[in-house]
């Protein structure tokens, strides 16, 4: 294998922003932070890329230093109001493809609903989600098992937009 | 144990899974590669990050190598914070040397792992910085306002130990800090100027963990304060998990303490 470091950490970002980012938005439904988040998680990869790219799941990885950074007020804090950037306007009002879904993340948990998105975007293994929370393998899985059925039970009501293509 | 159980992928068909990914399966990152190349050459790590116990075992006895590296691994951190409590480089600079000086001959009276060395330097650094202030207070009052300006001035340079300290000085932040009551000042210069943990944080300064976060909670919220005028940050919309509310937090671990 002859990739260039450079190259081959293009290519990991081309695979993998996307879902990170996706996990991150839906984990926080915050546009900013989510961007943010996984904008400085590929960012260290990189810095670190020597021991990402021999991570034997760079993805989740990435996924757990996107989610600490998130998680730390003081890192959130400090990129509003770093001195490089101006003061940040509010964030605009979003408009959700599927609105009812998005009401039924915020309903849940927080603990329920990082590792619900973890799933559905991360495509992690408990064992692997368990890694990038800092959590035991046990507690990821019944908080994975009450999600759903809490998502299941909110969404019953609001079956979705099933006549919108997709 | 876990091991032992089978390792399942959840069922893809789950119909709430599936929503989820349909929900949200048009979003895409707006951030180019670049800006990603921009970011991680600005990253630094953590201070003391790469150190191991074998460097430490070294530098004890000065083998130059070992001692190099703790230098690299901490002058920064010490000097943003020395560079944000005096706001002048010289200072910060010959602050900076002779704490690390001490430090490397009090070596051999540490006992802690590599971990807490952090902790264990920045004491030093604090004993250091306020010898520093009462000869200053003795010869002449040197109030910090009129240091900002310098501060302000070593922003525009790009060596990158002056890059790594661009956050700081030049700052509204800066000149904020000195807005804050003494405790949270600290508390905030450890954590945002040298970039500590809050464990390592709480290990300087001689306070429980839950104190230096109350107090960083409480500093940032005044900052805050201060740097917007009153309007707030957004919080409610911006946070969706949002943590306790900064006051009530600090009076409840205050208690602890």
């Amino acid at each position: 294998m002859t990739v260039d470091p450079s190259e081959a950490f293009g290519l990991f970002y081309k695979d993998n922003s996307g879902p990170v980012f996706r996990a991150l938005l839906a984990g926080t439904l915050n546009r900013a932070a989510a961007e943010d988040a996984t904008a400085e998680a590929f960012a260290r990869a990189l810095a670190h890329w020597d021991t990402v790219a021999s991570h034997p799941n760079p993805k989740a990885w990435v996924l757990r230093v996107a989610w600490n950074h998130h998680r730390s007020s003081w890192r959130r804090w400090e990129a509003r109001w770093s001195v490089d950037q101006q003061e940040p306007s509010p964030p605009p009002a979003e408009s959700w493809v599927d609105p009812d879904l998005v009401a039924a993340i915020r309903g849940l948990p927080r603990g329920q609903r990082e590792v619900i998105v973890l799933v559905a975007f991360g495509e992690l293994t408990p064992t692997e989600i368990a890694g990038v929370l800092g959590r035991a393998v046990g507690t990821v899985r019944s908080q994975l098992f009450r999600a759903r059925m809490a998502l299941r039970q909110l969404l019953a009501d609001a079956p979705g937009p099933e006549g919108r293509d997709g | 144990m876990a091991d032992e159980l089978p390792e399942e992928l959840p069922d893809p068909a789950d119909p709430v899974i599936q929503r989820l990914q349909q929900a949200f399966a048009h979003e895409e990152l707006a951030i180019e590669l670049v800006e990603v190349r921009r970011r991680a050459a600005r990253y630094r790590p953590p201070p003391g990050h790469g150190l191991t116990a074998a460097d430490l075992a070294n530098a004890r006895r000065r083998e130059p190598a070992a001692v190099t590296r703790i230098y690299s691994a901490y002058a920064p951190a010490l000097f943003r914070f020395f560079m944000a409590a005096v706001g002048d480089r010289h200072q910060a600079e010959d602050l900076t040397g002779t704490t690390f000086v001490s430090a490397i001959e009090d070596l051999p009276r540490f006992y802690g792992p590599i971990e807490a060395l952090g902790g264990w330097l920045f004491r030093i650094a604090r004993h250091d910085l306020y010898d520093h202030r009462r000869r200053q207070a003795r010869s002449r009052v040197e109030p910090l306002e009129d240091h900002l300006p310098e501060a302000a001035r070593v922003a525009g340079a790009d060596d990158p130990e002056e890059l790594a300290i661009q956050r700081l000085e030049g700052s509204r932040v800066l000149a904020a800090l000195r807005e804050l009551s003494p405790d949270q000042r600290e508390v905030l210069l450890l954590r945002m100027g040298a970039g500590l943990s809050a464990p390592e944080v709480a290990e300087t300064l001689g306070k429980t963990i839950g104190a230096v976060k109350a107090l960083q909670h409480r500093g940032l919220a005044s900052l805050a304060r201060v740097l917007g005028g009153l309007r707030s940050p957004h919080q409610a919309q911006d946070r969706p998990y949002l943590s306790p509310d900064p006051a009530r937090l600090t009076s409840q671990e205050e208690e602890e303490r």
